[in-house]
C-alpha cells in the first residue's frame, strides 16, 4: 500500500473556488508528500486535465463559471476516468451517488482523512 | 267529444240526478242486458290510456276507467264515492283540499268546465302524483246538468322536471364556477353570473357569439380539440388552461366540458364549467418557490458557513500535527487564513442575526455621524484584508453631519464594499463617493466596474437570499449583504438603491437624513 514515501508521488488536482481552502488543501497534501495542482473552477480544471495526468481529483461542487457536476460530466465525456473525491458542505454523499464518483467528504473534514481517501481511490489507478 | 244520455235514460237520471250515460252499464252486472246506445262510448273510455271518470249531478262517481283506478291506486265505490276517486287531494302548495272543493266539485256546483288547475293526489299507499283535471259538465238536451266527466292528466314527470330545472337553475345561478352552454360549433347559449364575474363579459354581450372570444390567440387550437372531442361524445375533464378576460388579462382556469344530448341521444352542444384557479395557482407557485428557497438557503448556509470552518479546522490540524516541519511562510499564511476565515464567519453570522432581529419597519436609535470618517474607516479595514484591490474615497464639497448609528453604518458600508469587490474583476477599482444631494441629505455611493446588473433585478437585489443569475455565475455568496444593508439603512430613516451605469458597472447608493443645524 502507498505511503508518504512512494517512489512516484501521487499527483492530485484540486478544483475549488475558495482560495483559502485551496491553500489549506495544498498545504496539507504537500506536507503528506503528494504533488498538487489547483484550479479555481471547472473550466480551468478541464484545462489542467488536458495538460497533465493526475492520479486523483478533489472536486468542489458549488463554483462559479463551471460547477463541479458539469466538470465531472465533461471529464467523462472526454473519456477521462481519473478518480474523483467530491468535497461539499451540502449533499456531498448524495452528489457522489448521483455522479457515481469514487468518494465524497463533507466539509469540514480532517485533512488526514482527506489524504487517506485520496490514496485509497488513487492507488489502484496509479499502480495499474 | 260530446257525451249525452239517451232519451230513455234521461227521465230516470233527472229523477235521481244520477248517471248521465254509462252509470247503469258500469254498475250493472254483465248478466243485465245493456240497453243503452252508449256502450260504444263506455268501451271507448275504458280503452283510453288516460284516466277518465264521470259523476252524476250530485257528484257521485258513476263511471271510471282502469287508467283512472290505476292513477288513484284504488277503485272507488260507484254511486257512493263523491267528486273524485282519489284517496286524498292536496293543493299545489301541499295543503289539504277537501273533496267537495276539488275541481270536479267546482265544475258541478258552478255548472262550468274548470280548466287550468293543478292538484296533487295521494294514493292509499302514501305515494303522490301531480295531475291536471279537465272536469266538464254534462247537460241533457234541455241544457240541464246531469253530471260531469273528468279527464285526469298525470303531470308528475313534467312537474319533477320543472322542479329539477328550477333547482338546477338555482345551482347554476349561484355557482362560483362559470357555467356556460354552447352548441356544437362553440356558439354560446347560456352564461351564468359566475361567468360574468370571471370573464368580465355580461350574458348579453356573449350569448350568440363564439366561445373563442375568451380564448387567447395562442390557445385557439384548444377549442378545436374540445369541439372534436365533444362531437364524438367525449368529455374534457379538469383541463388547466388560460382564458382571456374582457379587460385583456388572462385568468387560469380548470375546465370541464361535457357533451349535451337531446332526448334522442344526439349531441347538440356542450356544457362547460370553468373554475377560476388563480388563488390555487398562486398558492402552488408560492409553495414551490418557498421549497426552492428553503433548499437553496440550506445549501447556501451550509456552503458559506462550512467552507470557512473547513479552512480553519484544516489549517489548525495541519499546524498542530506538522507545524514544526512547515516553512515559516506557509505557517504564516495558514494562520492568516484562519484569522480571515473566522472574520468572514463572524460577518455572516452578524448579518444573519441582524436580518432576523431587525424586522422590516423597525427604527434604530440614531445620533449625529460624520459619514466620510466612517467610509474612510471601512475602506481602511477592507484594504487591510484585500491589499490588491484599488479602493478610493471622494468627498464632494463639505458633507453635512448625518443622522445614523455609527456601528450599523460601518457594517452597511463594509457590506457594500464587499459586494462591489465580489463582483469586480481583479484589479478593477472601487470608488466610494460621499456628497450632499439636492435634498440636503447625505449620499454614499459605492461605485464598481464589475458585472453590472439588469434594471429588472435592481429591486430584487435587496431581497434576503436573492442572488442574480449573473452573480451566481460569478461568485459565491448568500445574498445576505445587500438585504442587511437595506434593513439597516431603512431603520436609520434612509433609502438604498442600485443602478447600472451604461458604460458598465454599478452604483450602489444610500442616503441618510441630515442632522439638525446645531450639530454642524
Amino acid at each position: 500500500m502507498g505511503s508518504a514515501i512512494s517512489v512516484q508521488p501521487l499527483r492530485v488536482l484540486i478544483i475549488d473556488d475558495d482560495q483559502a481552502l485551496l491553500r489549506m488543501l495544498r498545504l496539507s497534501m504537500l506536507s503528506e508528500g503528494l504533488e498538487v495542482a489547483t484550479a479555481s473552477d471547472g473550466f480551468t480544471g478541464l484545462e489542467a486535465l488536458a495538460r497533465d495526468n493526475f492520479d486523483a481529483i478533489v472536486l468542489d461542487l458549488q463554483m462559479p463559471n463551471m460547477d463541479g457536476r458539469t466538470f465531472y460530466r465533461q471529464m467523462l465525456a472526454q473519456g477521462r476516468r481519473t478518480p474523483v473525491l467530491i468535497l461539499s458542505a451540502y449533499g456531498a454523499e448524495a452528489a457522489r451517488r448521483e455522479l457515481r464518483a469514487d468518494a465524497a467528504l463533507p466539509k469540514p473534514f480532517d485533512p488526514d482523512v482527506l489524504v487517506e481517501t485520496i490514496r485509497r481511490i488513487a492507488e489502484p489507478a496509479a499502480s495499474s | 267529444m260530446k257525451i249525452g244520455g239517451t232519451p230513455a235514460q234521461t227521465n230516470r237520471q233527472q229523477e235521481n240526478g244520477s248517471p248521465p250515460f254509462a252509470a247503469k252499464a258500469a254498475v250493472t252486472s254483465a248478466a243485465e242486458p245493456v240497453r243503452t246506445g252508449d256502450l260504444p262510448y263506455r268501451r271507448l273510455l275504458e280503452a283510453l290510456g288516460v284516466a277518465v271518470y264521470a259523476t252524476d249531478a250530485a257528484g257521485r262517481i258513476v263511471f271510471f276507467n282502469d287508467a283512472a283506478a290505476e292513477l288513484w291506486g284504488r277503485r272507488p265505490e260507484l254511486g257512493k264515492d263523491e267528486w273524485c276517486g282519489s284517496y286524498r287531494i292536496l293543493h299545489p302548495d301541499g295543503t289539504h283540499m277537501p273533496h267537495d272543493q276539488c275541481p270536479m266539485a267546482i265544475c258541478l256546483k258552478e255548472n262550468r268546465a274548470v280548466r287550468g288547475m293543478e292538484a296533487i293526489a295521494e294514493r292509499p299507499d302514501g305515494s303522490h302524483f301531480w295531475f291536471m283535471p279537465f272536469p266538464t259538465p254534462i247537460r241533457d238536451d234541455a241544457g240541464r246538468l246531469v253530471g260531469a266527466i273528468n279527464v285526469l292528466i298525470d303531470v308528475t314527470d313534467r312537474k319533477r322536471a320543472e322542479v329539477d330545472a328550477f333547482r338546477f337553475a338555482g345551482i347554476v345561478e349561484s355557482s362560483d364556477d362559470a357555467i356556460v352552454s354552447k352548441d356544437v360549433n362553440g356558439i354560446i347559449g347560456s352564461w351564468n353570473p359566475a361567468a360574468e364575474r370571471i370573464f368580465g363579459y355580461t350574458a348579453d354581450e356573449v350569448i350568440g357569439r363564439s366561445v373563442r372570444l375568451i380564448i387567447p390567440p395562442d390557445r385557439q387550437n384548444e377549442e378545436d380539440e374540445v369541439l372534436r372531442r365533444i362531437k364524438i361524445g367525449e368529455r374534457v375533464d379538469h383541463f388547466e388552461t388560460l382564458r382571456r378576460r374582457k379587460d385583456g388579462t388572462d385568468v387560469p382556469i380548470s375546465l370541464t366540458v361535457s357533451p349535451v344530448k337531446d332526448e334522442t341521444g344526439c349531441i347538440i352542444g356542450a356544457s362547460k364549467i370553468a373554475r377560476d384557479i388563480t388563488v390555487q395557482k398562486r398558492a402552488e407557485e408560492a409553495l414551490h418557490k418557498s421549497i426552492a428557497v428553503k433548499d437553496e438557503f440550506l445549501s447556501l448556509v451550509s456552503h458559506e458557513l462550512k467552507t470557512p470552518i473547513a479552512t480553519i479546522l484544516g489549517n489548525a490540524l495541519v499546524l498542530l500535527r506538522r507545524g514544526d516541519t512547515l516553512p515559516a511562510a506557509d505557517k504564516e499564511q495558514a494562520l492568516r487564513d484562519v484569522a480571515d476565515e473566522a472574520d468572514k464567519l463572524q460577518r455572516i453570522i452578524e448579518n444573519l442575526l441582524l436580518l432576523t432581529r431587525l424586522d422590516a419597519g423597525q427604527e434604530l436609535d440614531t445620533e449625529p455621524v460624520r459619514v466620510p470618517a466612517l467610509v474612510a474607516q471601512a475602506i481602511a479595514g477592507f484594504q487591510h484584508r484585500n491589499v490588491k484591490r484599488p479602493i478610493s474615497m471622494l468627498e464632494e464639497g463639505g458633507v453635512p453631519i448625518a443622522l445614523g448609528q455609527p456601528a450599523m453604518l460601518l457594517l452597511v458600508i463594509e457590506n457594500m464594499i464587499s459586494n462591489a469587490d465580489k463582483y469586480s474583476p481583479s484589479g478593477a477599482p472601487i470608488e466610494c463617493v460621499v456628497r450632499e444631494n439636492s435634498e440636503g441629505e447625505i449620499d454614499v455611493s459605492v461605485r464598481d466596474y464589475g458585472i453590472g446588473l439588469d434594471t429588472a433585478e435592481a429591486e430584487e437585489l435587496f431581497t434576503p437570499f436573492y442572488r442574480s443569475p449573473k452573480a451566481r455565475a460569478k461568485a459565491k455568496g448568500m445574498g445576505l449583504g445587500l438585504a442587511v444593508c437595506k434593513r439597516l439603512v431603512e431603520a436609520q430613516g434612509g433609502r438604498i438603491w442600485a443602478c447600472a451605469r451604461p458604460e458598465g458597472g454599478c452604483d450602489f447608493t444610500f442616503t441618510l437624513r441630515r442632522a439638525e443645524e446645531d450639530w454642524e
